[in-house]
């Protein structure tokens, strides 16, 4: 067939197939008759250029082919490295290496020449002569220190222009620990929000917002398995150690489709494997947390292990000081990340591993709250054969908090909460050949929410008010396809299915009509049996992005997305609470979908020693969850019944700017952006901005090499006032004064800006005698909000409280900055 | 610690979000309160037109009852209320349609109504209030439930502590909530004579708890609803005052008023309850307090509440029949 029949018959096909599936399921959509018409018709375009491509590169060559393939490691410590390039000089492509760094290469039989290249790595020539499949594990060492002064030594130097990716934001460690941190702790999270499209609400509020989306549509992953809660002590801290962590990946657009299950964005955390040559320790101490983590072979080249913890330690040393009644009021908050692997042969290599967190806040012996983050993930590796590359994924996720309170046993009350998710994945890799690299897989996740096990003791006469536990069942089958189409064009494509049904026991909810804006009545209640499916969504989700090369050190790319999300994070403050409250799409709650087109220009300057970007987006999403005033979200079984669903917009643009290399390297990140949300039953139906829309978001960060053992850095951050709701009237009942608004966030508190300041001092490595020091360790000095700004989270109003003075109660405003003044810390860290 | 965790109790089973949040910013506090500050700020605010603001919490008393009609006006407007003058107002008992007219003696907008020997209302009955004012009506209607009696009134000694620097004691309330869902209450406390009125000290309940969604009903008050009738505050130094000191005295009304009222209340402590500092990070946004009462002319803006309570009351005072050493 050549490729007009086969299109031609395609479309035939689809005509059919894929017009059925979106007649039936328009509802889904936006009742924008344009968005719709685009759904549908680049959907289906989308659809069938990928599979004529893809059918495409089944032609079979009548030229014999072999493989090269093999997994790309560390030499120092024999951990893997994720998105080293590996490129056949004779042809100028090749393939980068994957989450477990493996590569595979499929060519003509001939002699070839091959570049492995990884960041800071010295880069390794093989002259290799394919005349039958070849296994070819690759061990790099680090560059020279004098030479990466000089030599440009990125991924591939020109990775910014030549990868498919857009939209995504990758962290190495080694940056993050460079950039000036609160209170010194080096932290995954902060660091992200000096990012363009990644912003917070502001100091102290957990999670981060990505393009226009709140915090709960990001999916967290650490080894896959999701985190819940990414916080430490509100929002002050992330939950990942940075001793544990290898690799930090944000996708903000052009999301593959292996990836799904929230609108805004995926943070991927990858975890060190563990160092499978020698012993190491690495720790620190600050101000705040005590780290210390422990990594070494288990069996040399074979296996290995980490295991990193942490432990605030504020407790300890405030404990002398407590007395008159404080003596068990405890804070602490701790996290233990644990990872093991064992390489059992060539072609099977099983990795373990775990991460323990919990915040601890204890007002008395038997008064207190408490959250936390466990996971567990099991991963296999395999290989079916050179081109396949299998992976299996088990994981478990449990978030839970619970909060007791009561001086005795008979006047008390304990609430827990709890969510498990269970999952089970498999992904595989099929290299097909140099210009294209399959993926396809499933996912299947069980989901058990536990909202409330609550008892509640009222002298000495119990009720229980726990809220059933609601199950349900998602899951996702993908396939994608990354396509070199020529020198110039690369594509990326794929269709993510994905199916969510909500299931019994438990009671379930129909709500009459009432006005938008007010709580809905209850029409009828009916229990449905265990495993019952109650409702139930599927959704098509297409990804497609490509890459055109215009010259060497130019490019374009572009992206479209539809992602969806089934579970929400029900919360109406203004900072996310450990206590919200994830709730399962319904027969009442529909899921949460996400249009999203990027487009950007990407350039390298000076040989690639400066990056830089210029991308803009619009998204359009549905079915966001909103609150009705007065919500009950808290241990409210008809808490269906006070959400609302409205439309949500997002756009923007980000430029980018890098240097990557010489002394002095850093970025300059800027973004224009505008999010807002149209609820019925919120505004009188229209638009408004939302809490986190900040028009200008600025941060210059930068980090200069002073000698051989300092380094200095800085960054400073300026960022548009977010909106608040501002008060229009006041009047008086039974004494109260009441404000009365107009609308929702139609103030913005003042522009926020911030300098941090931070030094790095390398002590020396050699001893007096020129004998090489067996521990490295330095020192880390920062100043937070090095002007003292009082930067301002937000403005609250208030009615003055003593009434007994006057007739009249006084109204006024006050702006509250969470931290006013410059935080400085230090702290020392060692590795031996 | 008795400080934090009667702000705790107050907080714990407590549901309503607000209050909820305010336990959380107390241990973040103790770590953090050296770098937070706050400052009062002016703002510029949109001018307004005036709203009719109806006060009208009758009660089934003997006691002069009141509806008060005034405008409402710009939010930093710290002057007087105008009053909403040469109105009608009427309360009409819907069973009987007898009509009780309520007369502004004084031209102050406080319209009044004098028991003549007997409460006007009756237990069971619905009632509705009936304004006209410049050519507009406005209306709105509800029931008088009945109301559980006070048992007793008890205060628990505490030594003194990290907060408070002498001795004090807790009140506590003891009544138990009808049996049945949907009984909602207000409770008012005075100490020595002056009512609470801080915008931290509205207390209301739902059957025994504190809202709707969950179920507490049929028990006495939960322990943080008891304990609502006590006053934490700081002197002008700043140190604790005991909630209660031996000889104060306590007077405690129980009102039963409709879910609506109550949820007008339980509104009007979510927006007026702003603690400030750290809160804020746990803070919802400002958002209007709803109404029971209906304007005639569509579209019109009308603010208020009306409601008609039974009440239960009994005073103590902080003596030794009244204490309860529970402390060890």
């Amino acid at each position: 067939m050549t490729l007009i029949i086969r299109l031609v018959f395609l479309e035939k096909l689809s005509k059919v197939t894929f017009f059925d599936i979106w007649g039936n399921y328009s509802d889904c959509f936006s009742s924008n008759g344009w968005l719709k018409n685009f759904n549908r018709r680049t959907m289906i375009k989308t659809i069938l250029v990928a599979s004529t491509l893809l059918f495409a590169t089944f032609v079979i060559s009548a030229q014999e082919k072999y493989t090269l393939s093999g997994y790309v490691n560390d030499k120092s410590n024999g951990e893997s490295l994720i998105g080293a390039t590996v490129l056949i000089e004779e042809l100028g492509s090749g393939n980068v290496t994957n989450f477990y760094g493996f590569y595979s290469i499929t060519l003509p039989a001939g002699e070839y020449s091959v570049l492995y290249r990884f960041i800071g790595f010295e880069t390794i020539r093989k002259t290799i002569n394919l005349t039958e499949n070849i296994r070819l594990d690759m061990e790099m060492g680090f560059q020279d220190e004098e030479l990466e002064a000089v030599v440009v030594s990125a991924k591939a130097q020109d990775a910014n222009v030549s990868s498919m990716e857009m939209s995504t934001q990758e962290l190495d460690i080694k940056t993050i620990k460079k950039i000036p941190a609160f209170l010194g702790e080096v932290d995954v999270i902060k660091s992200l929000q000096l990012l363009p499209g990644v912003s917070t609400v502001g100091e102290g509020a957990s999670g981060f917002n990505v393009r226009g989306g709140s915090v709960g549509q990001n999916l967290i992953l650490l080894d896959e398995a999701p985190v819940y809660n990414s916080s430490h002590l509100f929002g002050f801290f992330s939950v990942f150690n940075p001793d544990a962590v290898k690799d930090v990946k944000l996708y903000k657009g052009g999301v593959p489709a292996e990836y799904g299950g929230r609108l805004s964005s995926i943070l991927d955390v990858r975890m060190k494997e563990g160092n499978s040559k020698e012993y190491e320790v690495t720790g620190g101490v600050g101000n705040v947390f005590s780290r210390l983590a422990v990594e070494g072979p288990l069996k040399k080249d074979k296996a290995s292990f980490i295991v990193a913890a942490r432990r605030s330690y504020i407790d300890i040393l405030a404990k002398p000081f407590l007395d008159d009644g404080l003596e068990d009021i405890g804070l602490n908050f701790y996290d233990i990340t644990a990872k093991a692997n064992y390489n059992i042969s060539d072609k099977d290599r099983v990795y373990v591993s775990g991460y323990i967190g919990r915040d601890n806040f204890n007002f008395d012996a038997n008064q207190g709250f408490n959250w936390g983050n466990k996971t567990l993930t099991f991963r296999w590796n395999h290989l079916f054969s050179d081109k396949l590359f299998s992976n299996t994924t088990f994981y478990l996720s449990d978030y839970d908090y619970s909060f007791e309170v009561g001086e005795t046993e008979d006047d008390s009350f304990s609430w827990s909460s709890r969510i498990l998710t269970y999952n089970f994945k498999e992904q595989l890799s099929f290299f097909i050949n140099t210009n294209n690299e399959l993926s396809f897989g499933m996912e299947a996740i069980l989901y058990r929410l536990k909202p409330a096990e609550v008892t509640g003791i009222s002298i000495g006469e119990s009720t229980d008010l726990s809220l059933d536990e609601r199950k349900s069942f998602e899951s996702a089958f993908y396939i994608g396809n990354t396509q070199k189409v020529s020198n110039k064009l690369s594509l990326q494509y794929g269709l993510r299915f994905s199916t969510f049904t909500y299931l019994g026991r438990g009671e379930v909810y129909e709500f009459g009509e009432t006005e938008p804006g007010l709580r809905k009545p209850i029409a009828s209640v009916t229990e449905a049996k265990n495993w019952e499916s109650i409702e139930s969504y599927f959704n098509l989700e297409p990804r497609f992005s490509f890459n055109y090369g215009i010259n060497a050190t130019t490019s374009i790319k572009g992206s479209y997305n539809r992602m969806s999300q089934y579970i929400h994070l029900v919360s109406n403050t203004t900072a996310s609470l450990p206590t919200d409250v994830w709730t399962p799409s319904t027969n009442n709650i529909k899921p949460q979908l996400a249009d999203q087109v990027a487009i950007g220009v990407f350039k390298n300057f000076f040989n690639n020693k400066l990056e830089a970007s210029v991308e803009g987006y619009y998204k359009i999403m549905q079915n966001q969850v909103d609150y009705i005033d007065g919500a009950d979200l808290l241990i409210n079984q008809y808490v269906e019944g006070d959400l609302l669903s409205g439309d949500g917009r997002a756009y923007g643009l980000e430029f980018y700017l890098k240097k990557n290399s010489g002394k002095l390297t850093g970025w300059v990140s800027y973004t224009l952006a505008k999010t807002e949300l149209k609820v019925d039953g919120i505004n009188d139906g229209e638009w408004y901005e939302t809490r986190f829309d900040q028009t200008h978001n600025l941060t210059i960060a930068g980090n200069y090499d002073l000698s051989a053992n300092i380094s200095l850095s800085a960054n400073f951050t300026y960022i548009t006032g977010t909106p608040y709701t501002l008060p229009s009237y006041r009047y008086e009942v039974q004494g109260y004064t009441i404000p009365g608004i107009e609308n929702r966030n139609n103030g913005r508190i003042p522009d926020y800006h911030r300098l941090d300041l931070g030094m790095r001092w390398d002590m020396r490595t050699i001893k007096r005698k020129g004998k090489q020091k067996n521990v490295e360790d330095y020192w880390q000095f920062t100043v937070y909000n090095a002007y003292g700004r009082r930067n301002p989270f937000s403005i609250y109003f208030a009615q003055n409280s003593d009434l007994s003075t006057v007739d009249q109660s006084v109204t006024s405003a006050t702006q509250v900055a969470i931290l006013g003044s410059a935080i400085p810390a230090f702290s020392y860290n060692f590795k031996f | 610690m008795r400080f934090l965790e009667n702000i705790d109790f107050k907080v714990t089973m407590v549901k309503s979000n607000s209050m909820v949040k305010r336990l959380f910013w107390i241990p973040v506090l103790s770590v953090l309160f050296l770098f937070g500050c706050e400052d009062e700020v002016i703002i510029d605010l949109p001018e307004v037109e005036p709203s009719l603001v109806v006060d009208a919490w009758l009660t089934h008393s003997l006691d002069t009852q009141v509806v008060k009609l005034t405008y409402s006006r710009s939010y930093f407007e710290n002057a007087a209320a105008l009053p909403g003058v040469d109105a009608e107002v009427f309360v009409v008992d819907l069973e009987t349609e007898e009509v009780i007219t309520f007369v502004d003696v004084a031209s102050n907008g406080n319209y009044i109504y004098v028991p003549q020997g007997d409460s006007f209302a009756i237990i069971g009955r619905d009632y509705a209030l009936a304004i006209t004012l410049d050519d507009t009506e406005y209306y709105s209607a509800t029931t008088l439930n009945p109301v559980p009696t006070i048992d007793s009134i008890t205060f628990e000694y505490y030594p003194s502590d990290a907060f408070i620097e002498e001795e004090y004691y807790i009140g506590e309330f003891y009544a138990r909530d009808f049996e049945g869902r949907g009984n909602s209450y207000w409770i008012k406390t005075w100490k020595n004579g002056l009512y609470l009125d801080d915008p931290d000290e509205i207390s209301f309940a739902y059957d025994a708890g504190f809202s709707e969604g969950a179920e507490v009903d049929g028990l006495v008050f939960i322990s943080p609803i008891r304990q609502s009738i006590n006053e934490f505050e700081e002197d002008d130094n700043g140190d604790d005052i005991p909630p209660y000191a031996l000889g104060d005295s306590v007077y405690v009304e129980l009102h039963a008023v409709s879910n609506e009222a109550w949820f007008f209340l339980a509104r009007v402590s979510d927006e007026i309850n702003r603690p400030g500092g750290f809160a804020e990070l746990f803070s919802t946004p400002l958002a209007n307090s709803p109404t029971n009462i209906i304007c005639s002319e569509e579209g019109k803006l009308v603010l208020g509440f009306f409601n008609i309570a039974s009440i239960n009351a009994m005073g103590e005072t902080v003596r030794e029949e009244t204490i309860r050493d529970v402390f060890d």
